[in-house]
């Protein structure tokens, strides 16, 4: 039987409580928006399959709570993630800020992930806090690629998710390419922390 | 015997002039028409005797009803004396009031016939009434032949009863009748409301009137019970259950039967009155026809035969005028044979008069023979047979007993006869044995001096025997007319002694228009139209009546005293009676309002069945041509089968249009906002848009469940009686927690009583908190709010139109419910910073806000945070919920085993769906009911319910789950779980029961160690985390931030600065 999809990759929002994570993924699987949508607690998801370069995706996208205290239990929807998408909020410099804090959750977290960066609710030029330069410069020296979105308007999301979607995709093929290459040189070159991080998540 | 006939028949010929024409045609012009009172007269007729009657031709019994008969053709005096009479002996009646003397003579045969009316259903009421008209400046009453429908329950009326169509007709089914009791001129007055209309009618008189409410009455409750009885019956048909057609049956003959038979009538049955309803009244109003005098024929064939013969006799033209014997006295076969020989012909001037007249006399021989029977079946055509077989056998009887007197007498002639032969024979020897002629010849001589003095005395004789005969006929007239004259000074004492009273009211009513003299009182009496010597001796004692008014005042006033409380008391009387009936008529409209909601009941019943089996069937339907719509895509040959599908899949999409304009739905409001104000499409997002055609099966289901949800509802009224019979009973006592009470809130709070059982659950709980806080300790919260900044804020103000976004008192930043939610959740942040503000403390307020006051709210936060849940549920660390998450699956291992194996299988962590069930104490997409009636149980039980519930939820889509094979189809199952917890009823069932035991000592056990566990799991993470960010801090922009962060998230965390 032909599988309906060829890849099956779970990606996670995540970002400040009330930067947009749940209207970006209402805007992307079901086309929908919502200004007040029911604050998220826990995690919510939604599975969108798309087409990448004739290649069948589909995407399985979590959708994790904003507020700090979640953050110890959103731990464990890292796990088996292939691709995170940190959201900040174009109209609150603060949420900007943060996206520093987590980055660094994705680091503690998963040890092989890609990321996006997405500045979100960029519809309203008048009410815009974080300037496009500086988020380029930020995106550019983690080395992630940024993305201004409007789930509102419905700008710009189909790419950002597209965009992560390649990412994954090119990963996948690259680790299955490393892995290949690792049982053809039959070394090890897991340092200790690695390790570590192994028991935490994968 | 004799006298008494004479009495009733009398009374019975006043039936003539019952007839208003008659009195018309003669000069009485002081009696008013309508007011001529029938079966009187009785002792009036003797007078007349004065007036040329012979009193020797007849005996004096039918020589009365001759005069009376005689008395409309002959004019003169006779007729005026008997008007006059009769006016006279109006007045007295007329000051009876509604005693009808008619009824009274009649009381008799009727106590008989009335059974035969209450036999019969089928007895057809109609009458004459008068009608008040309606349209035209002057509304009069119009006499109108009135009809009762029984199969329609309407009251037709029409022109005349020779009419077939009708003028219009009152429809009884919902109308209610009434009349006016002090109306006194119209006493046979009486009205029918219907639909606002009012239909004046009137009787002949106050007992028809009372005849025709009580009928109409009578019907119009069998109508509504036919009715009622026709929808159980239509209702019952689709189960041919025989027991319960019975019961049913049974209820309705006990129902229907006398549903107040445990009451005391409260009006006494009104008889029918004779010739004012039924069918037979249809000639009365018009004089000419009497229909009835016919039907009277026929029940006794005598008369009949006797009215014949006078008939008969009629056409015999003579001259005697004069002569006696009557018709009437057919009345009485017996005794006028037995009196008279058979009766003389009798012409008379009109006939038909003379018929109605027979009417009287028919039933009184009726009432006779009753009488000497004391047989009360005689009523039937046979005993009447049997009467006349009897009456003719008697007649034989007398004809005989003459035919043997005879007899007797011819043998005592012949015994005459023979002495006589005897003497001659002696004679004649004597005179043989005398030798010689001297001798012979003085004996000859001798014979013939004695026949001389035979001769002479025989004459003597002869001429006293004549003179004896006159004076025995003298003597005979003169008893006879004495007896009359004693008969007639009885009645007219009777008569005058009406009068007197009639008199004295007058007298009554002229004291009170002063001043008042005798001859006024004279003046208006109507009693005098002529001179005639009767109205002298009346007037005499008028004036010795009015003596009265020569009285000193005190007199008087007693006199007016005693009229004016006559007349209160007739009024109280009046009252009386229609304070019955309406009283009555209350009654009757109630219970045709209990059938008419009875009836309500099985038709919405009905409707409801038949608008769930329509939405079944079109779901059905939706679901049929989805199936067919499927192959369409390979098959290619059934082109023509694919069009009428596609075609009927139209009409099937286009058919649900209307049906959102479905009647069901007519409540504007009901489709937007629940009575929670929750928006009821939650799930919309789920639906399978591109498949419309199961959208809307699954649709048409939901409304099929809705239905069924209705009648379940309806089996719910008991759950609400004991409710309220709860509430009741502890009006002023504190909640105690008692088995019962714990079982009726696991059955659900009522919506109207959840308010006060949550707050008392609440204060239950966080008494010694609100003790300790003292009074106003909310309001200082609030105030301090300004004061400090407080890292919550700028959430808690995030997260305001967030939290039920769904629901409408907080769905926009003007709704009502949102300035409470903030106000409640600041003060709490400020009540207790150790724990702030965490996301899902917005949704338990919200949700306690719909039925709390905000400071309540604050308390019943207070008490969930920091009472129900264990420690550290909304704490930075969360590990008091993170634990429960683990307990639950352990939980699930032991309740649930295959299905705890199919997730283990997959890889499912469950903790991912029900960590928001716990924290939100199951606000999270779950339908309101559920969700409320888990509040209810939480509220009052505590944490222990959310494991129960949550398993519950797991047991309900156990086998939908068991089906689906992979990770993603598990997880969407499990998302869609909450949406899936409609059925209250079945889920509190597992809760509460198929889950037992659950044991809390079970669950305490396994969350100590759950806790110590991820206690330790989180210092671990935290260790990472340490280890991690100095390493990268080198890197970081904002690295000092970090750290900061990372120190607070053990110790004191406070939210992102």
């Amino acid at each position: 039987m032909a599988r309906e999809y060829d890849h099956l990759f779970k990606l996670l929002i995540i970002g400040d409580s009330g930067v947009g994570k749940s209207s970006l993924l209402l805007r992307f699987a079901d086309n929908t928006f919502s200004g007040t949508y029911i604050t998220t607690i826990g995690v919510d998801f939604k599975i969108r399959t798309i087409d990448v370069n004739g290649d069948r995706v589909k995407l399985q996208i979590w959708d994790t709570a904003g507020q700090e205290r979640f953050r110890t239990i959103t731990s464990t929807y890292y796990r088996g993630t292939h691709g995170v998408i940190v959201v900040y909020d174009v109209t609150s410099a603060e949420s900007f800020v943060n996206v520093k804090r987590w980055l660094h959750e994705i680091d503690q977290n998963c040890e092989i992930v890609s990321r996006i960066l997405v500045g979100n609710k960029n519809d309203c030029p008048e009410r815009k806090m974080v300037v496009t330069e500086d988020a380029k410069s930020f995106a550019e020296q983690m080395g992630i690629e940024l993305f201004e979105t409007s789930a509102k308007e419905n700008i710009n999301v189909e790419e950002m998710f597209n965009s992560i979607t390649k990412l994954v995709l090119q990963q996948k093929k690259e680790s299955a390419a490393k892995l290949k290459d690792k049982n053809d040189a039959q070394t090890v070159s897991l340092n200790s922390k690695k390790e570590k991080r192994k028991s935490k998540c994968c | 015997m004799t006298r008494h006939m004479n009495m009733a028949s009398s009374r019975g010929t006043a039936e003539v002039f019952n007839q208003p024409k008659k009195f018309n045609s003669k000069n009485t012009p002081s009696v008013p028409v309508e007011n001529v009172p029938t079966g009187i007269l009785i002792s009036f007729e003797p007078t007349e005797k004065d007036h040329g009657q012979n009193p020797s031709e007849s005996p004096s019994f039918s020589r009365n009803m001759e005069t009376i008969v005689e008395s409309e053709g002959r004019s003169g005096e006779a007729a005026s004396v008997v008007d006059l009479n009769g006016s006279r002996r109006l007045e007295a009646v007329q000051e009876r009031g509604d005693d009808n003397p008619q009824d009274q003579s009649n009381s008799d045969s009727m106590a008989t016939q009335n059974d035969n009316q209450n036999a019969t259903d089928s007895f057809k009421l109609c009458g004459y009434l008068d009608k008040l008209g309606e349209k035209g400046i002057i509304k009069t009453y119009k006499k109108r032949w009135f009809v009762f429908d029984n199969q329609r329950c309407m009251l037709c009326y029409y022109r005349s009863h020779e009419v077939v169509v009708p003028l219009g007709s009152i429809p009884i089914a919902n109308a209610t009748f009434s009349f006016n009791p002090s109306d006194s001129e119209r006493p046979g007055n009486f009205s029918i409301t219907v639909e606002g209309r009012v239909y004046q009618l009137q009787a002949k008189d106050y007992h028809t009137k009372m005849y025709w409410l009580q009928e109409l009455q009578e019907r119009r409750k069998s109508y509504s019970q036919l009715r009622t009885s026709l929808a159980r019956d239509s209702t019952k048909r689709s189960s041919m259950e025989p027991t319960t057609g019975l019961v049913s049956t049974k209820r309705m003959k006990e129902k229907g039967g006398d549903p107040w038979s445990g009451l005391p009538p409260l009006l006494q049955p009104v008889t029918m009155p004779l010739h004012a309803v039924g069918e037979d009244t249809a000639g009365s109003a018009k004089p000419g026809i009497s229909l009835s005098s016919i039907k009277m024929d026929l029940k006794n064939p005598i008369v009949g035969i006797k009215r014949w013969k006078s008939m008969h006799h009629e056409s015999v033209p003579s001259n005697q005028t004069n002569s006696s014997v009557p018709s009437q006295a057919g009345a009485d076969p017996c005794n006028v044979q037995a009196q008279s020989s058979p009766p003389i012909p009798k012409p008379r001037r009109k006939h038909l008069n003379a018929d109605t007249s027979f009417m009287r006399p028919t039933s009184i021989l009726q009432r006779f023979a009753s009488n000497s029977s004391e047989n009360s079946a005689e009523k039937c055509p046979k005993c009447a047979q049997l009467q006349a077989q009897l009456c003719s056998v008697q007649e034989e009887l007398e004809m005989l007993d003459s035919e043997a007197k005879a007899s007797q007498e011819v043998i005592q002639i012949l015994h005459k006869q023979l002495t006589e032969g005897k003497i001659q024979q002696s004679t004649n020897v004597k005179f043989l044995e005398c030798k010689t002629d001297q001798a012979k010849l003085t004996l000859m001589h001798r014979k013939d001096k004695q026949l001389v003095q035979l001769e002479q005395l025989l004459q003597e004789v002869k001429h006293d025997r004549e003179a004896m005969k006159k004076e025995l006929m003298a003597f005979q007239s003169k008893v006879g007319d004495l007896e009359e004259q004693i008969s007639m000074f009885k009645e007219m004492l009777v008569a005058k002694d009406e009068i007197v009273m009639d008199l004295t009211m007058k007298i009554g009513d002229l004291e009170k228009a002063p001043p008042v003299t005798a001859s006024s009182v004279e003046e208006t009496s109507p009693q005098s139209p002529n001179s005639f010597t009767d109205q002298n001796f009346l007037g005499e004692k008028v004036d010795g009546f009015s003596v009265g008014q020569k009285l000193p005042p005190v007199a008087n006033a007693f006199y007016l005293d005693r009229h004016e409380y006559e007349k209160l008391k007739d009024a109280c009387q009046a009252f009386e009676t229609q304070n019955k009936f309406l009283n009555k008529e209350i009654l009757e409209l109630n219970e045709l309002r209990t059938q008419d909601q009875l009836r309500e009941n099985t038709y919405t019943e009905k409707l409801d069945e038949f608008e769930a089996e329509l939405y079944k069937l079109q779901s059905k339907h939706c679901l049929l041509l989805n199936e067919l719509k499927a192959p369409r895509r390979e098959v290619t040959s059934m082109e023509d089968t694919d069009d009428l599908v596609s075609q009927l899949i139209e009409e099937a999409i286009q058919s649900r249009g209307g049906d959102v304009e479905n009647p069901v739905d007519d409540i504007p409001g009901r489709e937007l906002y629940d009575k929670y104000g929750f928006t009821e499409s939650l799930d919309d997002e789920d639906k399978e848009a591109d498949e419309p055609l199961v959208t809307m099966a699954a649709e048409f289901q939901k409304k099929v469940d809705e239905i069924a949800m209705k009648h379940k509802s309806d089996e719910n009224i008991s759950h609400s009686v004991k409710w309220e019979n709860f509430i009741i009973s502890c009006r002023n006592r504190a909640l105690v927690s008692t088995p019962e009470l714990k079982s009726l809130v696991r059955s659900g709070i009522p919506h109207e009583h959840r308010a006060r059982i949550w707050k008392e659950c609440i204060e239950r709980r966080v008494k010694r908190d609100m003790e300790e806080c003292g009074p106003c300790y909310y309001e200082k919260l609030k105030t301090k709010n300004h004061n400090t900044s407080n890292p919550a804020v700028k959430q808690i103000e995030l997260d305001l139109l967030r939290t039920l976004p769904n629901n409408r008192h907080y769905d926009k930043i003007t709704s009502p419910g949102i300035p409470k939610l903030r106000n409640v959740l600041l003060a709490y942040s400020v009540h207790n910073p150790a724990i702030g503000y965490c996301q899902g403390l917005n949704r338990l307020a919200a949700i306690a806000l719909l039925y709390l006051e905000e400071e309540d709210v604050f308390w019943c936060l207070v008490c969930v945070i920091e009472h129900i849940m264990p420690m550290d549920y909304y704490s930075k660390t969360l590990i008091g919920s993170q634990t429960d998450q683990k307990v639950l699956k352990d939980l699930l291992a032991e309740k649930l085993p295959r299905l705890n194996a199919h997730l283990d299988q997959h890889n499912i962590d469950l903790s991912l769906v029900t960590f928001n069930w716990f924290i939100t104490v199951f606000c999270d997409n779950i339908p309101a009911e559920t969700m409320l009636r888990i509040w209810d149980t939480f509220l009052f039980e505590g944490d222990k319910v959310l494991f129960r519930y949550a398993l519950a939820f797991f047991k309900v889509a156990e086998e939908k789950l068991l089906t689906k094979k992979d990770y993603l189809s598990i997880f969407a199952t499990l998302r869609q779980l909450p949406n899936m917890m409609k059925d209250v009823k079945k889920i509190s069932q597992i809760a509460f029961h198929d889950l037992n035991p659950f044991p809390k000592k079970n669950i305490m056990a396994k969350r100590e160690v759950h806790r110590k566990q991820v206690t330790q799991q989180l210092e671990e993470l935290e260790a990472i985390r340490r280890e991690f960010v100095p390493r990268h801090s080198q890197d970081d922009l904002i690295g000092s931030d970090d750290d900061d962060e990372e120190f607070e998230t053990l110790e004191a965390p406070p939210d992102y600065p």
